[in-house]
């Protein structure tokens, strides 16, 4: 008989989704920091010339 | 083009930062992995034997072939590149593919104790495959603790580029561990000299899923490698004020 145990793959898909989005997530939130701190050396070293 | 180990190196950056708009190739990357999720749930057959915990197999194994092969070569390539070469462009293609594959091999080790659970009974076992595996996952969680803790960028990419080598050495022992020693973990049903062992269905399956992965992995290494790109143009303009 087969086992009933759909419940284990169910949370390893979740959690596999979760991580890779996650991730994801982090690398954009991390550009969207570096990109403001980009614009403003950008706009202040065009203020300085 | 920076000098590695002199102690005034500044950093130096390729001169448009990441795009600003929707990332459609990682977007992209994601659906192939949707895709993957829905022919594995759905219309992938559930296996006698183990049952429908047997499916964790279509994103343990393939996130373990991504991390272990595509993204640890990697690293292992472009930092032997970068000692040899010492072009920063590859420093920072190696410390994308760390990170990215730190995140794959965190998901085969979440995974692994799901499927490991309702078939061995247990979530976790002191084997040579899975000791290994997390060995690395420290190795790499260390190799990304060195880079930030190392300011100058030469120096940095020096050490981080040998770290980097000495961590995939341990690439091959996991994939030979199951031949090694003696292991609960099972051998390979693909990576193997004879045909896979599994049902033409489930390879309709497997391997798509593993292009699935791997497309989302070039994904997640083109955003890392962009942010990467980004911070060392905010270093090099931070410096030049």
């Amino acid at each position: 008989m087969t086992p009933d145990n759909a419940g284990y793959y169910h949370v390893a898909y979740m959690a596999a989704a979760i991580v890779y989005i996650g991730y994801a997530l982090s690398i954009r939130v991390r550009a969207s920091t570096l990109r403001k701190r980009f614009d403003a050396l950008t706009t202040r070293t065009s203020e300085h010339s | 083009m920076t000098t590695p180990g002199l102690g005034t190196t500044r950093p130096t950056a390729d001169a448009a930062p990441a795009s600003r708009g929707v990332d459609w190739f990682l977007v992209s990357g994601f659906l192939a992995v949707a895709v993957f999720y829905v022919r594995a749930i759905f219309f992938t057959p559930i296996e006698a034997v183990q049952g429908p915990a047997q499916k964790i197999l279509y994103v343990h194994a393939t996130s373990a072939f991504v991390a272990l092969y595509l993204a640890f070569g990697l690293l292992g390539i472009s930092s032997a590149l970068y000692l040899w070469l010492k072009d920063e462009k590859l420093d920072r293609v190696a410390e994308s593919a760390a990170e990215v594959g730190l995140a794959f091999t965190s998901v085969v080790l979440i995974t692994g104790p799901l499927w490991g659970k309702p078939i061995w009974g247990t979530w976790w076992t002191w084997d040579a495959r899975l000791s290994l595996t997390l060995f690395l996952w420290f190795l790499i969680v260390g190799y990304l603790l060195l880079r930030g803790a190392i300011e100058e960028s030469g120096l940095r990419a020096r050490y981080s580029a040998v770290l980097g080598l000495l961590s995939i050495i341990l690439v091959p022992f996991i994939h030979l561990s199951v031949y090694l020693f003696r292991t609960m973990h099972p051998m390979p049903i693909v990576l193997k000299p004879s045909s896979p062992s599994m049902s033409p269905e489930m390879q309709w399956t497997f391997f798509p899923a593993f292009f699935a992965m791997a497309w989302l992995f070039a994904g997640l290494l083109r955003a890392r490698y962009r942010l990467a790109t980004l911070r060392d143009a905010v270093a090099a303009r931070e410096h030049a004020r």
